[in-house]
């Protein structure tokens, strides 16, 4: 259990490295829009990588 | 025995249907028909004529052609004709100076009986006939009644001597009745040969009566004039490009002929303004046409003298103009560079913006940048100076106090000292400044346009309706409004930075909060009053076109990490 919880783990953090750029430029976005938009913008990014982090195996 | 001993008088009673008798064949030279002429029958026969038929030929057999006759048997002994017209000879036969030969048959339908051929009687048709369009033959029947009568001779005796007279009188009356009406006989005629393009083409009468031919030679014409096959209606119409492309520079060259006919006898300045009216009185009288093709040369080249003189006469004038209107060098490198630039500027707006949009940015950059041209650092010092003055004579009130003309009157002497300007003022006045911006920020909704105008351009803003938008935000987002609070003093600090607006302080100040641990400033915020129609709305034009330069290159990158992994 262990293990795979570890294995999944660092597959996370290379796919987030995967996306760094992305994340990066939608980091930006946040910190450059206001209002809605801004809040909109940070939820987002961080519910997509949630799930796409938790959908690996999946997507394999 | 007794037939033999007693002769008959010659009747035909034994046949069924007599043969014409007497057949002639006449030209007449008038009109160069032939007359067959023929006499019928006695009238002792089963089934008189029904009608005849009368062949004709150029051989001795005659019959190549025939026609019927619509007359049959009318008076026994009767004389009854046919005509056939020169057209008609000429179409059917071809006579040319040969001879004709006719005969004659009768016929009875009913009964199916006929009569043999009459002897073939032939002319030597010489006429010479041009054939016309039209051709018709006729028929005429004449009928000729021959009256005898007898007297029995009268025997008168006497006794003593004896005489014997004998009065004989002979009567003979001749009548003539009038002609049926001739029948008409439509006859195909033949093909009418025409030479069109050095080709021979065939027609028929009736093509050429209804104009065909005339159309097709004005086609060939046309293809040979132009390289289009149609007529010259078609051709008025603009079917054809190269005719229209031809009237074209006609028209252009007519043009030339009125512009320069006019400057020779009217004054160069009238003509100009009046130009256009001048072509078309012109054209209306066709005048131009007249002209010779010399006589346009020579105007042509006094135009061009006149044009030369008249633009070095006004090359000349620049000079002088220039030479008077600039006093000093100095002023000359200036307004030179101040050209260039909005040059620059104006090819910039146009190809990022619409039309529209470019115009008016344009306009507004050329008066900022002259403005700011014509500020020496002499005179931004004095506009510091002048902002320093009024900050101080307001420092003794409350800023919150003042009122919104003395606002706008205060962030319009920032507007031309330059808030980047302001780094050597004193921290007081910055935060005065701040103060001013701020308050004005608050009485958005008491300023006009023109105020909000001053107010955009102190924040950096583009467009006038994002006053109103920040004043929206400000109430409702704690970045904002804090941006809003600390815009000048961060304006000043960045007075190096191009195009620094208040979107900038915006995201330094999110970034700072979030460096420093506070996401309040991203979650703090109520979820359920998010409305996604208008997500933007509560944005200024200035932040969504600073997120723009941000979002666009990260989906950009995005994508082609995409493509790249699936490749």
């Amino acid at each position: 259990m262990i293990k795979k919880l570890w294995s999944w783990c660092v597959e996370a953090v290379k796919e987030t490295l995967n996306l760094a750029w992305t994340l990066s430029g939608l980091a930006i976005a946040t910190l450059t829009l206001t209002g809605q938009a801004q809040v909109i913008t940070f939820y987002a990014t961080v519910i997509t990588l949630i799930i796409w982090l938790i959908t690996i195996g999946f997507r394999k | 025995m007794c037939f033999i001993a007693v002769p008959i008088p010659a009747f035909a009673y034994h046949t069924e249907t007599q043969t014409p008798y007497d057949i002639t064949n006449v030209l007449n030279s008038n009109d160069g028909s032939i007359t067959v002429s023929w006499q019928e029958s006695d009238g002792l026969e089963d089934n008189q004529p029904e009608y005849y038929i009368v062949y004709i030929g150029l051989s001795e057999t005659a019959d190549d052609v025939s026609e019927q006759t619509k007359f049959g048997f009318t008076e026994a002994l009767s004389w009854q004709s046919y005509t056939f017209t020169a057209q008609y000879l000429y179409d059917e036969l071809a006579v040319d100076n040969q001879k004709i030969y006719a005969k004659v048959k009768a016929f009875h339908d009913t009964n199916g009986t006929t009569s043999d051929f009459t002897p073939v009687e032939s002319i030597m048709y010489n006429f010479v006939y041009t054939p016309t369009t039209t051709t018709s033959s006729s028929t005429t029947s004449s009928t000729t009644t021959t009256s005898t009568t007898s007297t029995v001779p009268n025997t008168t005796t006497t006794s003593s001597t004896s005489t014997s007279s004998t009065t004989s009188s002979t009567t003979t009356t001749t009548t003539t009745l009038p002609p049926p009406p001739p029948p008409t006989t439509t006859t195909t005629l033949a093909p009418v040969i025409v030479k069109i393009g050095g080709e021979e083409v065939e027609y028929t009468q009736s093509e050429v009566d209804d104009g065909t031919v005339d159309r097709d030679i004005e086609r060939q014409g046309n293809e040979d004039k132009w390289g289009c096959y149609i007529t010259n209606i078609a051709l008025e119409r603009g079917d054809c490009p190269a005719y229209n492309d031809s009237l074209k520079q006609e028209e252009e060259k007519e043009e030339v002929i009125i512009e320069i006919k006019d400057e020779k006898f009217t004054d160069t300045e009238t003509e100009l303004l009046d130009d256009d009216v001048v072509v078309l009185e012109v054209e209306s009288n066709d005048e131009i046409k007249d002209i010779e093709d010399e006589l346009v040369e020579e105007i042509i080249e006094e135009e061009i003298k006149i044009d030369n003189k008249e633009l070095e006469e006004e090359f000349k004038f620049e000079e002088e103009e220039i030479i008077i209107e600039i006093p000093e060098e100095i002023i000359i490198i200036i307004e030179e560079d101040v050209e260039e630039e909005v040059i620059q500027d104006e090819l910039d707006e146009e190809i990022f913006t619409d039309d529209t949009e470019s115009e008016k940015e344009i306009q507004k950059e050329d008066e900022v940048f002259f403005e700011e041209v014509e500020i020496t650092e002499e005179q931004i010092q004095e506009e510091v100076k002048q902002v320093e003055e009024k900050i101080k004579a307001i420092q003794e009130n409350n800023v919150k106090e003042l009122e919104t003309e003395q606002v706008v009157e205060i962030i319009e002497e920032v507007n031309d000292a330059g808030l980047e300007n302001l780094a050597e003022v004193s921290e007081d006045v910055l935060e005065v400044v701040a103060e001013v911006v701020e308050q004005s920020i608050a009485k958005a909704d008491e300023l006009t346009q023109e105020q909000q105008e001053v107010v955009a351009e102190v924040l950096g803003f583009t467009e006038t309706k994002d006053v109103e938008v920040l004043a929206k935000a400000v109430k409702t987002d704690k970045t904002v409004a804090k941006a809003v609070e600390e815009y000048v003093e961060r304006a000043v600090q960045n007075a190096d930075v191009e195009n620094y607006t208040l979107a900038d302080a915006q995201t330094e100040i999110t970034f700072e909060s979030l460096v420093a641990g506070d996401f309040s400033v991203i979650i703090d915020i109520d979820l359920d009053a998010i409305d996604l129609a208008n997500i933007s709305n509560d944005m200024t034009q200035d932040t969504k076109e600073k997120a723009q330069e941000v979002i666009l290159p990260t989906v950009i990158v995005n994508i082609v990490s995409f493509v790249r992994r699936f490749n």
